[in-house]
C-alpha cells in the first residue's frame, strides 16, 4: 500500500497530540487556579495536579507518548532560558560557582559512600548508585553509573525510587525553607541548584521561589550535570579495573552522558548576549520558556507514581535523607561563604 | 509498499525518521532554536 508524503509525520503528530493536549490542559488549569488564589504558585500547582491525576485516575494509554515529552519540553525551556542569562554575571561568578559545585558534589559523594557502607551496611554497588544519584543529577546519573559499574537491576530500582522520593519532598520543602530563612533569590537558586537532585524539580523549586532564583538554580544545576560523565568514568575505573580499550570506551561515555542541551543553552546565551536579539524578542523568549516549563512540570507530575516511591526501601531512603540534610546544610554554608 | 520504497515520500519519511531517532537532548536544542527563529521572524504568537 502506498503511503503519501507527510503520512508518517501525521501519524506521529496523532500519537503525541493527545498527551501534549493533556499537558496544556493541566498546566492551563494550574495557571488559572494560581491566578485566582493569592499566594498559590502555578508551577507547583501544575506538578501537584499532575500527581493527583496520575495516581487517582491514571494516565490513559493514548496520552502516554505526549506526556513523555515533558523531558524534551524542559530541555527546550532551558535552551530558551539561555536568552535571559547574563553571561557577564555567570562569568563573574564562574570560578566561585565551579568551586562550589565541585566541593559540594565531592562532599556529597564521599559522605553518601561512607554513610551507606559503614553506618547503614549497604552493599558497594547500591552505595555507589546512591552516591551518584545524590551528588550529581538524580535518575540520569543513577542509570549512567549503573551501566558503568554493571549494577544489578534491583539496586537501580531501589535508588531510582529513592531519588524520586527525595525529589518529591525537596520540591516543596526547599521553597518553604528558603522563605523561612529569608534567602535572597540568588542564594536560594545556587543552594537549590547545588544540593537538590533532578533537573526538573530544581527548576520548579527555583522558579517557584523567584525568576532570578530559577535562573541561578538552572545554571548551577547544568554545571553540576556536566560532571556526570566524569563520575561515570571514575566509577567504571574503580569497579571494573578496565583495560586500555575499556578506558577509551569509558572516555566515549563522557560524551554519551554529556547533557547536550547545555550546548544549546550556552549557544542561545551567546546569541542574546552578543546583542543579536532585541529586548522585545528576549521578552517573547522568556514567555516561551515559562510556558515550556509549565507544561514540562505538569508532565513531571503526571509521571510520578506513588507506588514506585514506595519501592524505595527503608535503608536507602534513610541514607538519602540523612545525607541530604547534612549536604544541604553544608551547601548553604558554602553558598553563603562564597557568594555572601 | 512501505514509505521507504516510495521515492516521492523519501524526504518526508526520512526527516520524520531522523527526528524520531534523534537524542532527546538534541531535540530540545532543535525545538529551542525553532521557537527562537519564530520569535526572530516576528511571527505573532499569543504567549
Amino acid at each position: 500500500m502506498f503511503r503519501f508524503r507527510g503520512d508518517r509525520a501525521r501519524e506521529e503528530a496523532r500519537r503525541f497530540a493527545p498527551g501534549l493536549a493533556l499537558l496544556v490542559l493541566v498546566g492551563g488549569v494550574a495557571r488559572l487556579v494560581a491566578d485566582a488564589v493569592p499566594g498559590a504558585n502555578h508551577l507547583l500547582l501544575a506538578i501537584v495536579a499532575g500527581v493527583v491525576l496520575a495516581n487517582a485516575v491514571g494516565v490513559p494509554e493514548w496520552a502516554e507518548p505526549g506526556v513523555a515529552t515533558h523531558g524534551l519540553l524542559l530541555g527546550a525551556g532551558i535552551v530558551l532560558m539561555g536568552a535571559r542569562i547574563s553571561l557577564a554575571a555567570v562569568v563573574d561568578a564562574g570560578l566561585q560557582l565551579l568551586v562550589l559545585v565541585l566541593a559540594v558534589v565531592a562532599f556529597t559523594l564521599v559522605l553518601t559512600e561512607l554513610l551507606a557502607r559503614t553506618a547503614f551496611g549497604l552493599r558497594g554497588s547500591l552505595a555507589s548508585l546512591l552516591a551518584a544519584g545524590l551528588s550529581i543529577c538524580g535518575v540520569s546519573a543513577v542509570v549512567a553509573v549503573a551501566g558503568g559499574i554493571r549494577a544489578e537491576g534491583e539496586d537501580v530500582t531501589y535508588v531510582v525510587a529513592t531519588v524520586l522520593l527525595v525529589d518529591a519532598v525537596t520540591l516543596f520543602l526547599y521553597p518553604l525553607a528558603g522563605g523561612l530563612l529569608d534567602l535572597s533569590a540568588r542564594t536560594f537558586g545556587l543552594w537549590a541548584g547545588v544540593s537538590m537532585l533532578s533537573t526538573g524539580p530544581v527548576a520548579a523549586a527555583g522558579f517557584a521561589y523567584a525568576d532570578v532564583a530559577g535562573q541561578w538554580a538552572v545554571v548551577t544545576k547544568l554545571t553540576r550535570n556536566v560532571l556526570i560523565g566524569v563520575v561515570v568514568v571514575v566509577y567504571s575505573v574503580c569497579y571494573l579495573r578496565p583495560s586500555a580499550s575499556d578506558v577509551r570506551g569509558s572516555l566515549r561515555q563522557l560524551w554519551v552522558t554529556f547533557p547536550k542541551f547545555v550546548l544549546g543553552f550556552v549557544a542561545m546565551a551567546v546569541v542574546a548576549n552578543a546583542g543579536l536579539l532585541s529586548e522585545a524578542r528576549i521578552s517573547h523568549l522568556t514567555n516561551a520558556y515559562r510556558w515550556c516549563f509549565l507544561f514540562a512540570f505538569a508532565g513531571l507530575g503526571l509521571d510520578v507514581r506513588l507506588s514506585k516511591l514506595r519501592a524505595a526501601g527503608l535503608r536507602p531512603a534513610s541514607v538519602a535523607f540523612l545525607t541530604l540534610c547534612i549536604a544541604s546544610a553544608v551547601a548553604l554554608a558554602a553558598v553563603t561563604v562564597l557568594f555572601g | 509498499m512501505d514509505a521507504s520504497d516510495c521515492p516521492e515520500d523519501g524526504d518526508a519519511h526520512g526527516a520524520v525518521s531522523r527526528w524520531m531517532h534523534l537524542e532527546r537532548d538534541w531535540k530540545a536544542v532543535v525545538v529551542g532554536f525553532a521557537v527562537s527563529a519564530v520569535v526572530a521572524l516576528d511571527v505573532p504568537v499569543p504567549w
